[in-house]
């Protein structure tokens, strides 16, 4: 193909060359570069201006034309990149570097099942570009969200590689079913969250950090009811649309090399009791109990062994980074192909994250009609987890719980375990957390391909009638061995004790769509689209757990004398939909758009299984008007409005089938079946009707523009179990009973604020959103999270606050006569109980979002991107066991128990310590925490080499830079680290630090070579 | 090729309107539409209801031992400290497990009922067979219903939208039922079983007609059901054990009724805690100070078996002695065995003045417990007395005791010197739930005193 090309242009430029004996012309020739990166473009037009004299740039990116003898003026254009004109005067050479034309490579934006120009969008939707991301080391292509895109909170749970992110668009819209968006790589609905059948303490895996965010092309975030209404039922928490590199037409095949390496540490180290201090407090403890610390066990004051547990299972940890790609096309056909590998260790002993990946995009246009083409992408990560947060034998938990008197190793260097257990071991509940770090193999091997190919057709001019099949294909291996020297394998059973567990989860979908665009007359432009998809995602499970293992060494599941437990499933979704769109402007001043989808979900029974769900926006471009000719600052100015319907079916299947399940003991031999779910043939969507305004201005040709959307989302139909009376035989019942609402507001601002040969960008985002609970089943508050001291649960929802609303006892301080905690009596009658408990506190902030500034000049670039989130709060509960006011004397304290209250007439905020006594760390605003913080989220210097130095060596061009994430937290907060989250991407017990393990921060240095 | 394609984009467009993907089957549920669509179906229902069975069984233990005065708690539960103490409040958890089990005993029974009739691959016999024991199970939860809770709302129905809102039926509304499910189900069912006494027989449906009777005072029909399963139904024939421990084996040759448990399912009154747990592993439940010193100076054989002291455990409130029964992790609970067939004749005859009839059933019966000197008792109230006495020591933690008292009259005599004891703790509370969310049982339904 390529040979042909050069063959016609070779013919052609015989053609010009003979042309020119016969007039009096000359002949001008030249190479055109790219400005940015110096590479060859071929394709581009070369016009002489005024005249039909022109040419095309070959492969190589040179032309030669004739032109008149003088006074020329040549005309350089090419998609991509400004127009320019250069005075050719008497030269024979006329070298030209083509400026890309940013805002006009942005004016495409990925819509549901198409793309519309930038300039035409009147839905709120965020473009987020790969330069955004491009530096960053987030593992997942969820985390790379985080801060770049207004209206996106994106919280990772803890610090571990390949951990769970909760992901939320404009808030909460569901507390049962899933509130995690709808993301779609190139068209393929992919798995989010966590896949995988173990969770230790709360915290999950991702799936998405399979995906490798180096792949990615751009996201779209799809917000409001106009964007992504054509996902219908799946859309109501939004839709992230991820676009990976494609390559481009006429384009000399680009290789890309990218090595990063680095180090990453916790971004925060609590502090701890010493040895002396501990055992002085535990004496005290004892003493105030009316005990006698001698009889109670408790050592003497000694610091003969202080042991920083923290530092012992800390370490300095590598992160290293290798990706090669490259991508290329002819007039025909677009390749990118990439393959990566990423290692990345946690800052825990043990704890690690690799992954590889490997990306083919190919498209082929086979004739004028018929394209077809085709993503591919195949991951597989091996995670090393380790227990953390609410797990008994968690490491980091158990080095922030484990007592400094005691020591990982005994004196001949063996770690002290069950079997193994010195005086110097602290057995339950504090585990030697080195050892339980060390010990245990816990490996999640996971596989991950996404597979597309479409075929389109295109049988008269845009009409395009295309067809596409999807699998996301998802396979989770989890092995898990606990030798006789850990806490599960030595103590809890006797002699080892393994799990398997296999998980595969695929996604099948074909979506076909007929498209037509056309314009009557001079101004109407119109649009429509049909389609229909259908989708199936099957779910096989199955699991083994062995015990009784002869040798720690015979560690797999053949060699365990008991196969104690194990089982198969197997769980099949379907949705099938029907969808359209119609789009009309007049002369791009007004807009008005329509979208609907009806979708057929078997989550739900015959009669109310297809849901409707429609949406309508208008637009209005004011800087087209007459009036605003005068007006010329203003660049463009456009208000757009929007309304429509959404849904949500995220939630377990079968609810409405009333359904029996196999009792897990036979009745004398004969295997039983009992009832298990009530059945409610009138089960239906959660529906979300969302109401959105907002506006685009640009001003001072595009040097300062801004994007405000302000909305108003009602979620009705909520699924909640309904209680029963028990003489239905039931418990409770799954019910459309419930409301919640989401307003709020989001601004995104961009500003040049210089333009010369020093650039300097700025791109700041800002959100809220106000999460409220409308209507519930009963007017009983539903308590959730963690079971807690006196009041019941960490958690509440209950109509008038939000989502995940704490819930507890006020603390009013110590007294300063007995050194007691005072809570506030609400109820007045002199007894502290559970009737006493109010709100206290919410995890959702006020305000989130993000800053960041861009600055280039010569070869060098700089990026700073600040991340924030305000007013939210945390729930300490770390600090039930750090500050544990004696309750117990196994753990160690945080040194903010040296502020305890010691004598009558201290005035201090932490009660005294009563060993035994939980008198005084009832569950109340304690605990709770303003974790409002900003945070340094990325600094990256980088320097590009002067492509003069590169070009004739064959090298297109070289950037290194260096990188810190995370490198600054500027909070109130107490803990160890303000984001976090105990209960991985749960929103209604958000806001909960347990033994949570913080987050790294990482420096890595990097080179991007380009050939 | 252009046909080719369009057919291909066709073909997508019209596999949208494929149904199956929408109608997926659950591959560990059955739904209800198909759960008893075969005979096997109806035997996994019937199973799962003998499974429910058991547990109210349990229940029924606690309920009729501890409102009464065998048992005393020993342990950090609040549900046994209010039920020791006498204190139930609304929220109590033993009530509530009651008032749960019992109706998940219904539901089954009921769905059963409904389902069977339209199957086509059973005999009229098999057919009435499975029906049977549902209408004897449903009648033996609504009679521990009525004994515990009093008027009871009533229902033959699965329908959800039927049960959730129903008002409580007069106990005298409620027993009729309870009699017509037993007696439709008399000589429907065979004598004996492939699976010992776990499986109901016409005996064991005779056996409960007498209990039925005896508590509502019909002591003609008592004494006549009793009687005829002391003589034995057909091929079945029930012998009393020649000892207190051997009248409580397992299978054994008293047993008429009994629930079945190994070790891996043990006995439970709620999801976590089973009898052996509560009496044995945890001692959360020991026998009462006066129980043990009534079976102390009570005579023959049952001591040993009932009770067992240990001096190392004695401590503020422990008074060092542990219940035998259930002592290992998977007994099974005597729901009905001869014994219970003995004392009923012996009190009817005694109710109907045949004293010297009742003196020898009760004499039988001692004589196969260790008394070697037969009682002689001349007066009604005295040998009336001597049954019951009889009947708490044979039953103890089997779950009479309580009713027994109730029935005859005499609870507030014996109970009243309880510290707390009054009148309302003859019912067990309607629980919270039930006053919340169904609206035909207000507040002002729940039993006095609570």
């Amino acid at each position: 193909m390529v040979r042909k090309l050069q063959c016609i242009l070779i013919c052609f430029g015989l053609l010009l060359f003979v042309h020119k004996g016969y007039g009096q012309e000359r002949t001008i020739k030249g190479k055109v570069t790219s400005a940015e990166d110096g590479t060859t473009i071929p394709g581009v037009n070369v016009v002489v201006k005024g005249t039909t004299t022109g040419t095309v740039t070959d492969i190589n990116g040179d032309y030669t034309l004739s032109a008149p003898s003088s006074g020329a003026v040549l005309v350089f254009s090419f998609v991509g990149f400004r127009t320019q004109e250069v005075a050719a005067s008497d030269l024979a050479t006329v070298d030209v570097r083509l400026v890309s034309d940013v805002t006009q490579l942005g004016e495409v934006v990925v819509t549901g099942y198409g793309q519309v120009e930038r300039r035409n969008v009147v839905s709120a939707i965020t473009n987020v570009t790969s330069d955004r991301i491009k530096d960053l080391p987030a593992t997942s292509l969820d985390q790379a969200l985080q801060g770049n895109a207004p209206g996106v909170m994106v919280t990772s749970s803890s610090g571990q590689p390949g951990g769970g992110v909760m992901i939320r668009i404009r808030g909460s819209n569901s507390i049962n079913a899933s509130n995690r968006p709808l993301f779609i790589v190139d068209g393929v609905p992919v798995a989010n969250g966590s896949i995988s059948q173990r969770q230790f303490g709360g915290q999950d895996d991702n799936i998405l950090a399979n995906l490798n965010p180096q792949d990615i092309e751009s996201y779209e975030v799809l917000k409001d009811a106009a964007a992504k209404a054509i996902y219908g039922s799946r859309a109501s928490n939004g839709v992230v649309l991820i676009t990976t590199k494609k390559g481009k037409n006429n384009q000399r095949t680009r290789i890309s090399a990218d090595i990063q390496r680095g180090v990453s540490q916790p971004t925060n180290k609590l502090e701890l009791l010493n040895s002396t201090q501990l055992l002085e407090l535990q004496r005290e403890a004892v003493t105030n109990a009316g005990g006698n610390p001698n009889d109670a066990g408790i050592p003497g004051v000694t610091d003969a062994v202080n042991t920083d547990w923290l530092d012992e299972i800390f370490r300095q940890a590598i992160f290293e980074n290798y990706q090669l790609s490259a991508s290329g096309g002819t007039d025909k056909t677009t390749f990118y192909v990439s393959g990566a590998y990423r290692d990345e260790e946690g800052v825990q002993l043990n704890n690690r994250f690799q992954r590889y990946t490997g990306t083919l995009n190919l498209d082929h246009k086979a004739t004028d009609k018929i394209t077809f083409g085709t993503n591919l992408t195949v991951s597989r990560t091996e995670n090393d987890r380790v227990k953390n947060d609410n797990f008994l034998d968690g490491v980091y938990s158990g080095a922030l719980k484990s007592l400094p008197y005691l020591q990982p190793y005994d004196e001949r260097g063996r770690l002290y375990s069950p079997t193994n257990g010195g005086p110097l071991y602290g057995g339950f509940p504090n585990f030697n957390p080195v050892a339980q770090a060390l010990l245990p193999r816990f490996k999640v091997y996971t596989t991950k391909a996404i597979a597309g190919f479409y075929g389109q057709y295109e049988p008269v001019k845009n009409l395009i009638i295309r067809s596409k099949f999807n699998v996301d294909w998802n396979y989770v291996k989890e092995d898990q061995f606990e030798s006789t020297q850990t806490a599960i394998g030595g103590f809890l059973f006797d002699a080892g004790y393994g799990l398997d567990f296999t998980t595969e989860l695929s996604t099948y979908v074909n979506s076909t769509t007929i498209s037509y665009v056309t314009k009557f007359g001079d101004k109407h432009n119109v649009s429509a689209l049909l389609g229909s998809e259908v989708l199936q995602t099957v779910r096989r499970e199955n699991f083994i757990e062995g015990q009784d293992y002869p040798n720690d060494n015979l560690n797999y599941i053949n060699s365990a004398g008991l196969k104690s437990d194990g089982g198969s499933f197997l769980l099949k979704y379907g949705l099938t939909s029907f969808f359209g769109e119609l789009k009309y402007n007049y002369a791009e001043k007004y807009y008005l758009g329509f979208t609907a989808r009806r979708d057929g979900s078997s989550r739900f029974g015959e009669g109310n299984r297809y849901g409707f769900f429609p949406s309508v926006s208008a637009g209005y471009r004011i800087s087209e008007e007459a009036f605003m000719k005068d007006i010329t600052f203003v660049t463009d100015l456009k208000i757009r409005a929007s309304w429509g319907k959404t849904g949500n079916d995220r939630f377990n299947d079968f609810e409405f089938l009333g359904t029996w399940q196999a009792a897990a003991f036979s009745y004398a031999g004969s295997p039983a079946v009992l009832p298990l779910n009530i059945a409610n043939p009138f089960l239906k969507w959660e529906e979300s009707t969302e109401f959105n305004v907002g506006f685009d201005v640009s001003v001072w040709n595009g040097r300062v523009s801004l994007a405000a959307d302000f909305y108003s989302n009602k979620t009705n139909d909520l699924l909640l179990s309904e209680r029963l009376p028990r003489t239905t035989g039931f418990n409770d019942l799954t019910n459309n009973v419930g409301s919640l609402s989401n307003k709020g507001f989001e601004f995104g601002l961009t500003t040049v604020n210089i333009d010369k040969a020093l650039k300097w960008t700025t791109n700041f985002n800002i959100s809220q959103n106000r999460n409220k609970v409308e209507t519930l089943s009963t007017d009983e508050p539903q308590l959730a999270g963690y079971q807690t001291n006196v009041v019941g649960a960490t958690h509440i929802i209950t109509v008038g606050q939000p989502l995940g609303s704490f819930y507890g006892l006020n603390y009013l301080g110590v007294d300063p006569a007995t050194g007691d905690a005072i809570y506030e009596d609400r109820d007045g009658n002199e007894i502290i109980n559970a009737d006493d408990a109010t709100v206290i506190g919410n995890s959702q902030p006020d305000f989130f979002g993000g800053i960041t500034n861009t600055i280039n000049y010569k070869g060098f670039d700089v990026n700073v991107f600040f991340q924030y989130s305000l007013g939210n709060e945390i729930i300490n509960y770390t600090n039930d066991g750090l500050i544990n006011t004696g309750s117990n004397l196994v753990d160690n304290q945080s040194v903010a128990a040296l502020r305890r209250w010691q004598k009558p007439g201290d005035v201090t905020d932490i009660p005294r310590y009563v060993s035994g006594s939980s008198a005084n760390n009832a569950f109340s605003s304690f605990y709770v925490e303003d974790a409002s913080y900003v945070r340094l989220k990325n600094l990256t210097i980088g320097y590009t080499l002067p492509t003069k130095w590169l070009s004739n060596k064959g090298v297109r061009s070289v950037r290194l830079f260096a990188t810190g994430s995370n490198i600054l937290t500027f909070t109130r907060y107490s803990g160890a680290d303000p984001e976090v989250n105990s209960r991985d991407g749960s929103t209604t017990e958000a806001g909960l630090d347990y033994w949570t393990f913080p987050q790294v921060k990482t420096y890595l240095i990097g080179i991007n070579i380009g050939l | 090729m252009k046909n080719k394609f369009l057919t291909l984009c066709l073909a997508g467009v019209l596999l949208a309107s494929c149904e199956d993907y929408l109608t997926p089957q659950p591959v560990d549920q059955l739904s209800d539409q198909i759960v008893i669509s075969d005979a096997r179906g109806a035997r996994g229902a019937l199973s799962g209801l003998y499974r429910e069975f058991t547990s109210l069984a349990a229940a029924n233990v606690i309920a009729g031992d501890f409102m009464a005065d065998n048992l005393k708690h020993n342990g950090t539960f609040t549900q046994f400290n209010e039920l020791d103490n006498k204190t139930l409040s609304s929220a109590n958890g033993q009530a509530l497990a009651t008032w749960d089990q019992l109706y998940l005993v219904v539901y089954i029974s009921n769905f059963i009922l409904e389902k069977v009739p339209e199957l086509t691959d059973l005999t009229t016999a098999e057919r009435e067979q499975i029906e049977s024991q549902a209408r004897v199970l449903r009648a033996y939860a609504y009679f521990v219903g009525v004994n515990c809770f009093g008027p009871l709302p009533y229902t033959t129905s699965s329908s959800v939208a039927n049960n959730r809102s129903i008002a409580r039926s007069p106990v005298t509304a409620v027993l009729p039922q309870i009699e017509t499910d037993l007696l439709s189900a008399l000589d429907k069912l065979p004598e004996t079983t492939s699976e010992a006494s776990y499986l109901l027989t016409n005996g064991a449906v005779k056996a409960l007609l007498a209990r039925f009777y005896l508590y509502q005072g019909d002591f003609v029909k008592a004494e006549d059901f009793a009687n005829q399963v002391i003589t034995g139904v057909g091929t079945a024939s029930y012998a009393l054990g020649s000892s207190y421990e051997e009248a409580l084996e397992e299978e054994g040759s008293e047993s008429i009724l009994e629930v079945f448990y190994d070790n891996v399912d043990n006995p439970s009154t709620s999801a976590s805690f089973g009898l052996w747990n509560l009496f044995t592993a945890r001692r959360e439940i020991i026998p009462s100070d006066e129980f043990v010193s009534f079976v102390q100076n009570f005579g023959g054989d049952r001591e040993d078996v009932l009770i067992e002291f240990d001096a190392s455990s004695v401590g503020d409130r422990d008074n060092g002695y542990t219940l035998l029964k259930y002592a290992e992790n998977g007994s099974n609970i005597l729901v009905i065995r001869l014994a219970e067939m003995y004392l009923i004749r012996a009190e009817a005859r005694a109710e109907r003045s045949n004293l010297a009839g009742a003196l020898a059933d009760l004499n039988t019966l001692r004589s196969n417990r260790g008394f070697t000197v037969n009682l002689t008792i001349s007066t009604q109230d005295a040998l009336l007395q001597a049954i019951a006495n009889e009947r708490r020591a044979e039953f103890a933690f089997e779950g009479h005791r309580w009713y027994d008292l109730k029935r005859t009259g005499t609870a507030t005599g014996v109970l009243g010197s309880l510290p707390n004891w009054t009148t309302t703790d003859l019912l067990y509370p309607i629980p919270q739930n039930e006053l919340l969310y169904n609206p035909l049982i207000t507040p002002a339904d729940q039993n006095p005193g609570y």
